[in-house]
């Protein structure tokens, strides 16, 4: 949208600082967030952006934190595993029947 | 102790809720008038953080401010401040302000925009016509059709703010501390819970002031949440 045409001089001036402060505001409000996607592919424990990412060095860069969600399926299987193979444990049975239970 | 706390947090948060309206209103007022095609796509910059958990936006806050983070390096790595007296912006009072403001700027713009929304942008053009300036305009016109919105989401900002424990506990640790903080000092660590209630009542009793002078000077009737 334009300046609409009875606007005032210094209304038709500060239009486009407006449009800038108002980006600024929007930068500010969803920069804070997609900072962390970044830091995510750090290669050290720490929590800020090392010297090695700030080089661009591809070393500083991991995908090792990303690790966990490819181990993530095996983690549920084998807790449904678990699960499922209680039901018929002799071991626990035995157990509760030598004592009257 | 616990009085020094109440007064500087209840500074600190007309001071966040000052910098909400601040930076709120100008973003509410170009998202209400764009033509609606142009203000949706621009939408989502206030919905993104009013999505995204609160802690992750602080921890995301804590990346940026700390002493190694990233304002510090960029300010160090361009040459404005030396790598000796890096500016600390985190664990005290300006972390609070800081991380507090971003994290209920969505709170007022959204209640603002649906206010802002409804107004003809005839009403201000009726008004430039009859040979008023632009200020006359904003201030006989658009100011008096905002203000149930301004005074709603100020109050909410505001109410948000004085009760907010997470934020000030992870990044105002020492000095940026809220009333919360202290409460539920004397909960967790203490076990003193009449010292606790003791001092949730008196938090209370001053949010109920607040409450009545607010009612007094802009009237409850007028309060429109979006």
């Amino acid at each position: 949208m334009a300046v609409p045409s009875y606007a005032s001089p210094l209304e038709k001036i500060w239009y486009d600082p407006f449009r800038v402060i108002c980006a600024l505001i929007f930068v500010f409000l969803t920069a804070p967030i997609l900072i962390v996607i970044p830091l995510s592919f750090n290669a050290e424990r720490y929590f800020t952006f090392t010297e090695k990412m700030m080089s661009l060095d591809p070393t500083g860069y991991s995908m090792r934190w990303y690790d966990l969600l490819l181990i993530l399926p095996g983690i549920i299987s084998g807790a449904l595993f678990a699960f499922v193979t209680s039901f018929d444990d002799p071991g626990g049975v035995l157990d509760r029947a030598a004592d009257g239970g | 102790m616990f009085q020094r706390t109440l007064i500087l947090s209840a500074l600190v948060t007309a001071l966040i809720t000052a910098l909400t309206l601040l930076l709120g209103s100008p973003i509410a007022h170009r998202l209400a008038t764009l033509p609606l095609r142009y203000s949706n796509p621009r939408m989502i910059f206030v919905l993104l953080p009013f999505w995204t958990s609160l802690l992750v936006r602080t921890t995301s806050w804590i990346v940026l401010l700390q002493e190694q983070g990233v304002i510090n390096s960029t300010l160090v790595a361009t040459g404005v401040i030396d790598d000796q007296d890096r500016l600390s912006l985190i664990y005290n009072q300006a972390g609070t302000i800081i991380a507090t403001t971003h994290i209920l700027l969505p709170f007022l713009v959204l209640p603002l925009y649906s206010v802002m929304r409804p107004i003809p942008p005839s009403y201000v053009r009726v008004a430039r016509s009859l040979g008023a300036s632009s200020w006359r305009a904003f201030r006989s016109f658009y100011f008096p059709l905002t203000v149930p919105g301004i005074a709603a989401a100020g109050l909410r900002v505001f109410i948000l703010s004085v009760g907010d424990y997470i934020t000030p506990a992870l990044v105002g640790v020492a000095t940026g501390r809220l009333i919360s903080n202290p409460i539920a000092y004397h909960m967790t660590n203490w076990l003193n819970w009449s010292q606790t209630a003791a001092l949730a009542a008196l938090h209370l009793g001053c949010v109920l002031l607040l409450y009545w002078l607010y009612d007094q000077l802009i009237g409850i009737d007028n309060l429109k949440l979006g």
